[in-house]
């Protein structure tokens, strides 16, 4: 039966198609020969396969009916390939769109502009043509969404003759990119400006925008509501229009979301237009996430470099910074400082009142509400010292005059305390040029430490000496020393290890020193001794 | 039976304050200066509750605090000091009550009373 053997399969010994379909074995779309059925109408193999096995008399119904079937799966199968076909062609088009829009993302600048040619590409009509889009970044630090940029216009009163005239105006996708990337400092549009007020905590209860950073997910709405922000300023801007909610996400990091409405048309989005958005929310995240870092990276460097040119304007700025910086951690230390002492007074007072209601002798109380009131005293002379306007009136005097001065003041008092004074002055005048009584104030800040250092008494050596540009003086004692933990705390304000001190007195010795020009030096040996050097620029005798 | 105080309390003015207004309320007081003296102190004396004072910014101060917690898990602490501050930093909350420093003892008196009539958690 050769005849029956298929002629365009080029394999003679193979049957026509047609049998297995005539035996009841399913034709499925793989095995249908579409190309040539028209030839196998024709073929004597196809018509001999359908009257051998149905038999003569019936062949021609029967084989109408084949006809007929084929003919039907085959145009359905074409309008299914020409509709792919198109599509395809379709979504070939619209990535090359895509691709253009993302394309020209590389060629941007900064993040405003990157955004910007984002925007343009949702709004220009090219590729989707939406009437307005906005962006929102995630500030992750601070857990929330922030406006920063968006294209349209504000509210619908305003569209009006601009939409028309845009409209008939069209620049292209080409045209606009150009535009962006030759501006500078071009002002925020109204839309902008508005869109910039807005932070949305990242909450998933605070709407759709957080709810679609968190899900990471789109959302498409066919009329913004209440129920989709909690965000007074997000209703008013999204006021009913049709909405979609497009997450960007670089490398697992949701970097913010794109809005888009049609408050104008009053178009409702669709679902290819969404999956189109997400597509271009996806080409182009890196590039964004790039413009984000570069962004961040340039404010730090604009920091540094405002930074840089204070330094460099003020050379003084450092050592005027840090007591700045100081100052703030300083009220709260010294509300606290305060409060201690007269918190102990407050108590010490009721109780006197209490005691003596009871015939008691309260003059014990009376002592420690005194001690703390001196406490207290002393505090504010040094607070005072330390917030003194810190003008000098200078003078040039030689420094072993000064020493002498000071020394005599406190002579008794440091031998009522067992300490003998050794003296080793500079046999010239060291001239330098100081406010006379704050170098003095310096003098006894350091003389009060070292007495306070001997409580058993000891040796107070005060000696005075010239290098080339600096002259010098020294306080050294025989007492406690100090430890290492001390020496690198010495002079933050209210460092003390005294049950009275109020750790103030080194701070302000230096800060004297440091506006005469000259600094401070510390030696000290744990148990034996510590050295205190104040170094000052010389001046030459009047 | 007498209930036995320790305060912890750097301020010596303070501290004599708080031991001679306890011991007048009936107590037995116990006193350190420092937070590692009490922790060491307050394993021979046993403690029934522990006043803490806990300076502002004091890391070492809360840990001490975690470390009285740590040696009697239902024994009370009531930290004693001068700023609210610490009523918002959550590693406070392992206080069982928080005194703000005052010279009026009577919040601070009323609320170690409380503590200690306080029916003892099971467990
Ligand atoms: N000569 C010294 N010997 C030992 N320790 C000293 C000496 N001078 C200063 N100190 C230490 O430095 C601390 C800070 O000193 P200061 O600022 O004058 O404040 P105050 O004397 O009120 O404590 C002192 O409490 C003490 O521990
Ligand atoms: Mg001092």
């Amino acid at each position: 039966m050769e005849h029956h053997q298929c002629h365009l399969d080029g394999n003679e010994s193979a049957e026509c198609w047609i049998s297995d379909v005539l035996d009841g074995i399913p034709l499925d779309e793989k095995s249908l020969p579409i190309d040539r059925i028209n030839k196998c109408i024709t073929c004597d193999a196809f018509a001999e396969a359908i009257e051998r096995s149905t038999g003569r008399r019936r062949s021609d119904r029967v084989m109408t009916q084949a006809i007929n079937r084929f003919l039907a799966l085959f145009s359905n199968y074409n309008r299914e390939l020409n509709d792919m076909a198109d599509s395809l062609k379709e979504k070939i088009e619209e990535l090359t769109v895509l691709k253009t829009v993302a394309e020209a993302l590389l060629k941007a600048t900064d993040l405003k502009k990157g955004l910007k040619i984002f925007l343009s590409g949702i709004t220009s009509g090219e590729a989707f043509g939406f009437n307005r889009a906005v962006v929102f970044l995630v500030n992750h630090p601070r857990h929330r969404l922030e406006g920063v940029l968006g294209l349209g216009h504000l509210n619908v009163s305003s569209y009006g003759k601009t939409w028309d005239r845009l409209q008939r105006e069209k620049l292209s996708f080409d045209q606009i990119v150009e535009k962006i990337l030759n501006e500078t400092d071009e002002p925020d549009n109204a839309l902008s400006t508005a869109v910039a007020k807005i932070h949305i905590p990242l909450r998933i209860n605070l709407g759709i925008l957080p709810k679609s950073v968190i899900l990471r997910k789109s959302f498409r709405i066919e009329e913004f509501k209440d129920e989709h922000s909690a965000d007074k300023q997000v209703l008013g801007l999204f006021d009913r229009n049709p909405c979609a909610v497009v997450p960007i996400i670089s490398k697992e990091v949701v970097l913010g979301v794109v809005v888009v409405d049609n408050p104008v048309t009053r178009r409702c989005i669709s679902d290819e237009e969404l999956s189109t958005l997400e597509t271009l929310s996806y080409m182009t995240a890196a590039r964004i996430d790039n413009l984000i870092l570069q962004n961040q990276l340039e404010l730090r460097v604009a920091q540094l470099e405002h930074v840089n040119a204070l330094l460099q304007d003020n050379k003084n700025y450092l050592v005027e910074t840090e007591p700045l910086i100081e100052a703030g951690r300083m009220a709260t230390t010294i509300a606290h400082e305060i409060k201690t002492p007269l918190v102990t007074i407050a108590g010490y007072a009721m109780r006197a009142k209490k005691e003596h209601a009871d015939g008691k002798d309260i003059s014990h109380n009376l002592d420690v509400m005194l001690e703390e009131i001196s406490r207290l005293e002393k505090l504010a002379g040094g607070i005072l010292d330390f917030s003194r306007e810190r003008k000098l009136t200078l003078e040039t005097l030689d420094l072993n005059t000064l020493i002498n001065e000071t020394l005599d003041i406190v002579t008794d008092k440091l031998s009522y305390s067992n300490i003998e004074v050794i003296k080793n002055l500079c046999d010239k005048n060291l001239y330098i040029k100081v406010d006379r009584n704050r170098m003095k104030q310096v003098l006894f800040n350091l003389i009060d430490n070292a007495m306070q250092a001997m409580p058993d008494g000891g040796k107070l050596e005060v000696s005075t000496g010239t290098g080339s540009t600096y002259r010098w003086f020294k306080i050294k004692d025989t007492g406690c020393g100090m430890s290492k933990e001390t020496v690198e705390q010495l002079f933050k304000p209210f460092y003390t290890t005294k049950s009275a001190g109020c750790g103030l007195g080194l701070p302000v010795s230096r800060r004297i020193v440091n506006d005469h020009g000259g600094y401070l030096e510390v030696e000290s040996i744990p148990g034996e001794q510590s050295v205190f050097t104040v170094n000052l620029p010389a001046a030459d005798e009047v | 039976m007498m209930s036995k105080l320790l305060i912890v309390e750097d301020e010596k003015n303070l501290l004599e304050l708080y031991r001679m207004e306890f011991e007048e309320e009936g107590y037995s007081v116990a006193t350190a200066e420092s937070g590692k003296a009490g922790l060491e102190l307050s394993e021979t004396f046993k403690p029934d509750l522990v006043v803490l004072d806990i300076k502002l910014g004091d890391e070492e101060g809360l840990k001490v605090l975690s470390d009285f917690k740590h040696q009697s898990k239902d024994r009370p602490v009531v930290l004693n000091t001068a700023f609210t501050h610490y009523k918002h930093d959550f590693t406070s909350w392992a206080a069982d009550e928080y005194v703000v420093k005052s010279g009026d003892l009577t919040e601070l008196k009323s609320k170690i009373k409380a503590l200690l009539e306080r029916p003892k958690a099971q467990g």
